[in-house]
């Protein structure tokens, strides 16, 4: 997967990938490495992971957030209901 | 804008706001007022906007964080013609596009679906990283509230704002002291404001009176820091009822603590 996200990030400048210092783990460091302008690590902090992936969103870019699983359906959950499953993006 | 102007455009702010939450027999007209002025000078003197096309790449971009005060977001937005103000009527009305919280895809103007306390700021920041990555230029103003930073993702977004120096951002703090159970000092304040942001590395200016025209006028943008602008928009002591949080019938009158 992570492997298919450089490949993307070859191809294409129009998006962002977005880690919860977990970019050793879930290898998004890989696409760090390779496209360090357009990857943001925002910390130990998954709700503003979400709030900020939401944010760009809005702006007509995509931006892919990676976190474990139990974070991200559990302690992002009422982001990403809220910030990122109501909004359309422009 | 002159002050005089500015003046009589916030007070059609404010009857637009009691037009459309006596209409919903609901809302928070509370928090709708107490931030009506900064959201008119914002709208009408700061912000680069044009009603006529709401969704332009380079607008300057507003998160209302606090989203209950909806209402004064539709009111300032009909007053600065985005839609009609006979639309304020059908605030909250089934089929109206003016829901009780502010929802992007529906309401022209409206930048971010908000209302649950402490996520807008974080899109806020999302926004204005989305300008420095991909451009174009533009400011991103975020307004919460005194009791919503409570919330501990505003600070996970404050950390992230300073570190990255987001000068693009400015975020706005209505400081009424007041949140639903209670006073902020009574519940769990998060005073002080000015001296928490600026630890996180905001460059912070204190207004004393959030009506007064000449104080919002904001430093003109600049490369630097993000901006906080804690602002304390309701005096005690001058014998103003306070509105607070529920129905528009529910005018609490406090008396000098």
């Amino acid at each position: 997967m992570v492997g298919a996200l450089v490949e993307l990030g070859d191809e294409h400048d129009d998006f962002v990938v977005l880690d919860a210092d977990l970019a050793a783990a879930t290898k998004t460091g890989k696409f760090k490495t390779a496209h360090p302008e357009r990857f943001f690590d925002v910390g130990i902090a998954e709700c503003d992971l979400m709030g900020i992936a939401a944010g760009i969103a809005t702006t007509g870019h995509v931006a892919f957030a990676s976190t474990f699983a139990m974070f991200a359906a559990g302690r992002a959950y009422e982001q990403v209901r809220n910030s990122i499953g109501y909004p359309i993006s422009t | 804008m002159t002050n005089e102007e500015l003046e009589r455009r916030a007070r059609e702010v404010r009857k637009g706001i009691i037009i459309g939450t006596h209409a919903a027999k609901s809302g928070h007209p509370g928090g709708s007022l107490s931030s009506a002025d900064i959201m008119t000078y914002l709208y009408f003197e700061e912000m680069d906007i044009d009603p006529k096309d709401p969704r332009k790449a380079d607008r300057d971009h507003f998160v209302l964080s606090k989203g209950h005060c909806a209402p004064g977001l539709y009111a300032v937005l009909a007053e600065r013609g985005f839609f009609p103000k006979i639309d304020l009527e059908t605030l909250r009305h089934i089929g109206s596009r003016l829901q009780g919280h502010p929802n992007m895809n529906d309401t022209p103007g409206v930048d971010m679906s908000t209302g649950s306390l402490g996520q807008g700021v974080s899109a806020a920041v999302g926004m204005a990283l989305s300008s420095k990555t991909f451009g174009p230029e533009y400011r991103v103003y975020a307004l919460l509230g005194d009791g919503e930073i409570e919330e501990g993702q505003v600070w996970e977004a404050a950390m992230f704002a300073g570190n990255h120096a987001l000068d693009n951002l400015c975020v706005i703090v209505d400081n009424n002291g007041l949140q639903i159970d209670g006073t902020i000092e009574e519940v769990n304040s998060a005073q002080p404001i000015a001296g928490k942001f600026r630890a996180f590395g905001f460059h912070v200016v204190e207004v004393a009176d959030g009506s007064d025209f000449d104080q919002l006028a904001l430093p003109s943008p600049r490369p630097g820091p993000p901006r906080a602008c804690p602002r304390a928009s309701w005096q005690d002591g001058q014998g103003q009822g306070r509105l607070i949080h529920g129905g528009p019938g529910r005018l609490a009158r406090q008396g000098t603590e």
